[in-house]
């Protein structure tokens, strides 16, 4: 009996037939091929002024379905562009977080005693710390950081309610009996670990990382939009949001759309995620 | 219950011990001088930079200076702001106070209106108005706070000019205006700030309530409160609600941060000079001891938030009252 | 069978829905419930008798439906063909329920006198403090002591057995005609459990009203009942008067039922048990559906679903052997002890 074949399989099966789940799942994958494919199928290169003073400001139309910005961009390039920045970032911090997330939840559930109680006594302090104050302090400190420290940085902040999550699974199936039944064969305590609980325990690190993933991107552009996460040249939505609130009453279509590709991906992401946390409920 | 808040309280005093810590060693694991904004202009000679150092224990091995630190900490004791030439303390504490009148605003009425919001939902389960609602709720549960700020910005100040575009009061007017008028003024400049807040907040609270309503609709005791012969509007509102408020409470208590980081946001938007603007304002211009200020006082805030949360829900559940 | 029966339940069925297609959880039940008469309604889990109970109060919410031909009549009205607001003068009202699990029955974060005076506010439109007054008169008619205090106290400020008293003033606020007791005592301890029966037997006799006791307990329905109606995979299999069930029971499963009954002073070390299991309500055997666990089954009940035979006055049994009673002296392995697997899995 595989772990995880059981309960995976049974969620794509329901998740096949729910529509509001393949709508999302087409939304990301549009979204996604549009930013990795932007160098290909983008209409102007990244950062062409093209003319800087005819041009700039310039309402959508037909050459510039988004507009262009006060450099005379083109908007819907760069949001395409900025998505990339965007999207990238959070995938890769959400996947630090679950790794940093499980591991030290794994960790905490299967020792168990006081150094567990004192590794999530640790949780519970880090879990009350407003996010965004912590990474505007730490982004201030720094200074301009590139997108792997902002990367490192968002990965870094994000783990805490990942380790809880995991230390609960851990908890309940590391006393359970096919864990027992591992020990009795001789497994060691990190195969036992690796191989029995963590496949069970990281049904809800899947749900909650697919979750989280729309939170990531708001949180980044809400740093990028604050001037301290993602900074120019590079584009993010955030901070084409950020130059677009400069022009919103002579140019609101620089906000608009970016803040539209947020709210797309955020959206997509909160329905999957819903889905595929009902998909997996056994109580179904 | 005096157990629960003897918990608590030392449970806060850990959080806010933990987040002096992180803020110590991210000032010291950083990139130059704490001061280094201050400092390191070629108009500062390397005396009055070691004096400076000297003066705040900079030259000290790194442990006497964190013993110094949280204990200033533990003091109250903030520091000196450099960008606004004042104690941090005054700095805060002419900003604290707008920064409560926006949270509270926004959490009083997104309360009133998440809660309403899941009622009305979970009564009519299923139905166009439930689907549609659950549809727009999510919208706005996934709306980034400073886009959604802007974009009322852009419709009801700039469109449709009918309020002001940033600040607490009309800058120039509000000295000559009388009672009435300063409290509408303040009123007005309040409203878009707060609706954003409102908005994202009430969509979280009421998608959560619906959830905690259903699950609470398929409890043993709600069929018995049908046996009795109550009415389904009865059952919700007397017995499911009651109930589930305990789980919007203790969430409220978690999104506390969330909901602390959003205002800091939604603030710099509205340039609305609260907690938010100033730890922003202070970032800008490098004052370190302001901004690790405002993370202290962001961590106490959210501590507190929790505890009033805790105090709350064990008023709404008798079961953790005797806990 | 009563005359001017205060319930008369004709052929109910309740069906839900599930992704295995439809579950005839009851299907087709009809019995009597006289005036001050106390009936018990007897099966395993899952043989459809909690839904039957719900079914009376119109319960069945979500998945499930009870179907158009089905008759529910209290003093001559049918429960079934009443406006959904006339229903809710009947609970709680005419017709009461108490609960297995007494604890979450009872509403966590309201006072037990607040629940119990809710019915009074409700049905009599009776005021906080008449409501309140009931409220404690009806905790000192269960037999708790303090009630003024008690009415102030919280359900997991209670013992099990003071909670299952709650449940139980809360349904005689109204003295309802007719009380339903879905496993009054099952959640309870031994010793608490006959100072409930007793508590239920003594409120009969002070407000005459009828009792259905629904369990899994023949021992309990021996203590209680006059008449016993039992259940199997959403039928009536036997039915007959407590004494003469006791005595002469007619059915394989009431056999089996009563083998796995411990008795007062029995010498019996081990309990017998049924082999197998209630088979699947959305799958019905074809024949007899007890078939499968019988130690009698014969082509027979393969081939033809048993009606119910009259057996004596007021004694019925849905089983074959009322033609064949000579098939009783040759028992067999049944079935489903056979190959080693419940029926229903």
């Amino acid at each position: 009996m595989s772990a995880t074949s059981g309960p995976w399989s049974v969620a794509l099966r329901r998740l096949r037939r729910d529509r509001v789940a393949i709508g999302a799942a087409a939304a990301i994958v549009i979204l996604a091929l549009a930013a990795l494919l932007a160098p290909l199928i983008a209409p102007y290169p990244p950062n062409a002024q093209p003319d800087i003073v005819g041009m700039a400001t310039l309402p959508p139309s037909g050459a510039h379905p988004f507009g262009t910005d006060v450099f005379s961009r083109d908007v819907l390039t760069r949001v395409m562009y900025g998505g990339r920045v965007s999207l990238g970032v959070a995938v890769l911090s959400i996947a630090l977080s679950i790794t940093i997330g499980t591991a030290y939840g794994a960790v905490a559930g299967y020792v168990g005693g006081a150094t567990e109680a004192a590794m999530m006594r640790l949780i519970d302090a880090l879990l009350a710390v407003p996010r965004v104050l912590l990474l505007l302090l730490a982004l201030a400190l720094w200074g301009a950081v590139g997108l792997p420290a902002l990367i490192l940085m968002l990965g870094l902040t994000g783990w805490f309610g990942t380790s809880r999550l995991v230390r609960e699974r851990v908890r309940a199936l590391s006393r359970g009996e096919f864990a027992l039944a591992a020990r009795a064969l001789g497994a060691s305590h990190a195969r036992v670990l690796w191989r029995h609980v963590l496949p069970s325990a990281l049904t809800p690190v899947i749900v909650a990382a697919t979750l989280g993933i729309g939170n990531v991107v708001v949180l980044e552009a809400s740093l990028s939009y604050l001037g301290i996460g993602v900074r120019p040249p590079n584009a993010s939505w955030g901070n084409i949001i950020q130059e677009g609130s400069e022009q919103i009453a002579s140019g609101w279509w620089i906000a608009l759309f970016p803040g539209l590709a947020i709210l797309v991906t955020v959206v997509a992401f909160n329905l999957l995620g819903d889905a595929l946390r009902d998909a997996l409920d056994p109580r179904k | 219950m005096r157990r629960l808040l003897a918990a608590r309280a030392a449970q806060a005093v850990v959080v806010v011990a933990v987040v002096a810590t992180v803020v110590f060693a991210l000032i010291h694991l950083a990139p130059g001088d704490p001061f280094g904004a201050a400092l390191e202009s070629g108009r500062v000679s390397p005396e009055v930079r070691a004096e400076w150092r000297a003066r705040y224990g900079l030259d000290r091995p790194l442990a006497e200076q964190y013993v110094r630190w949280i204990g200033s900490v533990a003091r109250g004791d903030l520091g000196w702001s450099f960008s606004r030439n004042r104690p941090v303390a005054g700095a805060l504490a002419s900003a604290l106070p707008n920064t409560l009148v926006l949270m509270g605003t926004a959490l009083l009425l997104s309360i009133a209106l998440g809660i309403a919001a899941a009622v009305l939902q979970a009564a009519r389960r299923g139905s166009l108005v439930d689907r549609g609602s659950s549809a727009l709720l999510l919208v706005f549960y996934s709306m980034p706070e400073f886009w959604l700020g802007l974009m009322l910005l852009l419709a009801f100040a700039y469109e449709l000019p009918i309020f002001p575009v940033s600040g607490v009061v009309d800058p120039v007017m509000h000295e000559y205006m009388g009672t009435w008028g300063r409290f509408v003024d303040r009123v007005r400049h309040l409203a878009l700030p707060a609706l954003t807040l409102t908005l994202l907040l009430s969509a979280a609270i009421a998608r959560h309530q619906r959830a905690a309503l259903l699950d609470v609709a398929r409890a043993d005791f709600t069929r018995t409160a049908r046996a009795k012969g109550l009415s389904p509007r009865a059952v919700l509102l007397r017995h499911a609600l009651r109930n589930s408020l305990g789980t919007t409470i203790t969430l409220l208590g978690l999104m506390f941060p969330a909901l602390l980081g959003g205002a800091v946001i939604v603030e710099t938007v509205f340039a609305w000079p609260g907690m938010g603007s100033l730890a922003t304002s202070a970032i800008a211009q490098r004052d370190y001891p302001l901004v690790s200020a405002t993370a202290i006082v962001g961590a106490v805030m959210t501590v507190a938030g929790s505890v009033i949360a805790d105090v709350l829900g064990a008023t709404a559940d008798p079961r953790l009252r005797d806990a | 069978m009563t005359p001017d029966p205060l319930l008369d339940v004709q052929n109910l069925r309740t069906t839900f829905s599930t992704d295995a297609g439809p579950a005839r959880a009851v299907d087709g039940v009809s019995f009597t419930v006289g005036r001050g008469e106390t009936v018990g309604l007897v099966g395993e889990s899952g043989c459809g008798k909690s839904v039957t109970a719900l079914s009376i109060l119109r319960l069945i919410d979500g998945a499930g439906r009870i179907e158009k031909d089905s008759h529910i009549l209290l003093e001559g009205r049918d429960l079934l063909s009443l406006p959904e607001r006339e229903m809710r003068d009947v609970r709680g009202n005419r017709v009461a329920m108490i609960w297995q699990e007494p604890l979450s029955a009872l509403n966590p974060v309201m006072s037990v006198g607040d629940q119990i005076a809710e019915v009074a506010r409700v049905h009599a439109h009776a005021s906080r403090a008449e409501a309140h007054a009931k409220a404690v008169e009806m905790l000192r008619l269960v037999g708790i002591a303090d009630p003024e205090q008690r009415a102030n106290e919280y359900p997991h400020q209670l013992s099990g057995g003071m909670r299952q008293r709650v449940v139980i003033a809360m349904a005689l606020v109204m003295s309802p005609a007719l009380l339903i007791a879905d496993e009054p005592t099952t959640a309870l301890d031994v010793t608490i459990q006959a100072q409930i029966l007793e508590l239920l037997a003594e409120v009969q006799k002070r407000m005459g009203m009828s009792i259905l006791l629904i369990t899994h307990d023949l021992g309990v329905v021996a203590e209680t009942a006059s008449r016993v109606v039992v259940m199997y995979a959403g039928e009536v299999v036997e039915e007959a008067p407590v004494r003469e069930l006791f005595a002469d029971a007619h059915h394989p499963y009431t056999e089996g039922l009563m083998r796995a009954m411990p008795r007062v002073g029995g010498t019996e070390t081990r309990l017998a048990t049924i082999p197998g299991a209630v088979p699947a309500p959305t799958d019905w055997p074809h024949g007899c559906r007890f078939r499968e666990r019988c130690p009698y089954a014969w082509e027979l009940c393969e081939r033809e679903h048993p009606p119910l035979y009259q057996i004596g006055a007021g004694h019925v049994s849905r089983c074959h052997l009322a033609i064949e009673p000579e098939r009783r002296a040759h028992p067999h392995v049944p079935i489903a002890a056979a190959t080693g697997a419940g029926a229903g899995e």
